[in-house]
């Protein structure tokens, strides 16, 4: 319209005007910002979740993979930890009273399984931390939502990790907590 | 909250009439003065895109580049320059059709805008399919939801809306072009439209679409 305006010879002195600027060109910034990247001089989409799952690799074998930290030493014992910080958060959050008469079963089941067999315990973790399969990656602990049910017969409430050891096969759990995962793989792990 | 909303209409007449410059871009045409302080007044010029088809070159996006160039846009879509929020605004609100030429009025000056006038500002002609929105006359076999899924990059993927984020890069890029310099619309750009749909396919099978029309049908809604 402006070329418009131009073209009939209206006066424009004293109106008000934008010069077309840089940030308005259609360009490789505008490229970029539709997810598409130049690799090897051409233009393809690789979007960083998408390069992921391209790839097909794990996140922890990425060098620029700093969405999930890999834990090395006191993985059992730190996701068993998490696990239970997390309920202990979440069991303060609720306030109708259904919600708080769940919050107490809860509360109980962690305290049993903290409390109720610290041999096995200690020797569980002692398997767990040892065992080149476990792999736990934990980022933090802003809950944002309940863990899976776990596959025994506890249901929702059970976060015992060894517990659910005795099943026969791998065992994959995964609690997602918000935008930041905690991932707990114990493949192939038999308990002795 | 109504009487708040009269007063500041109120406001906003004396502030434009004691300025005296409404009077002088409608020369003093006082029909053509409170239809812009109701309807026009507050309504954002956006500022267009520019694209460089040396730049497509560049880029070596070859594709885009010929599909562009086979409707002579060039000239269109490289124009840069001073843009004038007020005046445009003035003159979509004198706006009218006259017969085939687009008809407006600004600071007094009559501006029809006929065939010619459009060769030689933006470099385009009406020649070529008239098409839009239900209208896809020559182009039967179009398929609005068949030729997306074209177009996406992940074809398997369930089909919601026509989010122009799923699109391949050449498709991406003119419905990008469509969205911001063709027929701009200023909000939910990240939607493909029918029309803009329509467009892209036309551009992508080098199909003529007659460019003064459908800028002139845009221009009039």
């Amino acid at each position: 319209m402006s070329k418009l305006i131009d073209h009939f010879g209206i006066d424009t002195s004293n109106e008000r005007n934008e010069t077309i600027k840089v940030v308005s060109e259609i360009d490789n910034s505008t490229l970029l910002k539709m997810g598409f990247h130049k690799v090897d001089d051409c233009w393809v989409f690789l979007k960083s979740k998408t390069h992921r799952e391209e790839h097909g690799g794990s996140n922890l074998n990425n060098d620029e993979g700093d969405d999930v930290v890999p834990m090395e030493d006191d993985t059992a014992q730190a996701a068993e930890q998490s696990c239970y910080e997390v309920h202990h958060t979440s069991s303060h959050r609720m306030e109708s009273p259904i919600d708080h008469a769940r919050s107490q079963r809860m509360r109980s089941h962690s305290t049993e399984f903290r409390g109720g067999s610290q041999a096995q315990q200690s020797m569980n973790e002692d398997v767990a931390a040892t065992h080149h399969n476990a792999l736990v990656a934990y980022q933090a602990l802003e809950y944002r939502g309940e863990p899976n049910p776990c596959p025994c017969l506890r249901g929702k409430s059970c976060l015992d990790l060894m517990h659910c050891q005795r099943s026969k096969g791998p065992i994959s759990r995964k609690l997602k907590l918000g935008s930041n995962i905690l991932i707990i793989k114990l493949k192939e792990f038999r308990f002795s | 909250m109504a009487s708040s909303s009269r007063k500041k209409k109120k406001n906003q007449e004396k502030h434009y009439n004691s300025q005296g410059v409404l009077e002088n871009w409608f020369a003093e045409d006082e029909e053509g003065i409170t239809a812009y302080i109701h309807e026009m007044s507050r309504k954002k010029v956006n500022i267009p895109k520019v694209l460089e088809f040396s730049w497509l070159e560049t880029e070596k996006l070859a594709e885009t580049r010929s599909a562009l160039k086979h409707y002579k846009l060039k000239q269109f879509l490289e124009m840069i320059g001073n843009v004038y929020p007020d005046l445009v605004n003035v003159f979509y609100t004198n706006l009218t059709l006259d017969g085939k030429n687009l008809v407006s009025y600004v600071k007094g000056i009559k501006m029809k805008v006929t065939n010619d006038v459009w060769n030689s500002v933006a470099g385009i002609k009406y020649y070529g399919l008239k098409v839009g929105k239900g209208n896809t006359n020559g182009i039967q076999e179009f398929n609005k939801i068949q030729y997306y899924r074209n177009c996406v990059r992940n074809p398997s993927l369930g089909i919601n809306r026509f989010h122009a984020g799923n699109l391949n890069l050449t498709s991406r890029l003119i419905a990008y072009i469509i969205a911001w310099q063709l027929i701009p619309r200023g909000f939910n750009n990240a939607v493909l439209h029918e029309e803009g749909l329509i467009l892209l396919y036309c551009i992508m099978n080098l199909i003529k679409v007659n460019w003064v029309y459908i800028i002139m049908e845009h221009m009039l809604k």
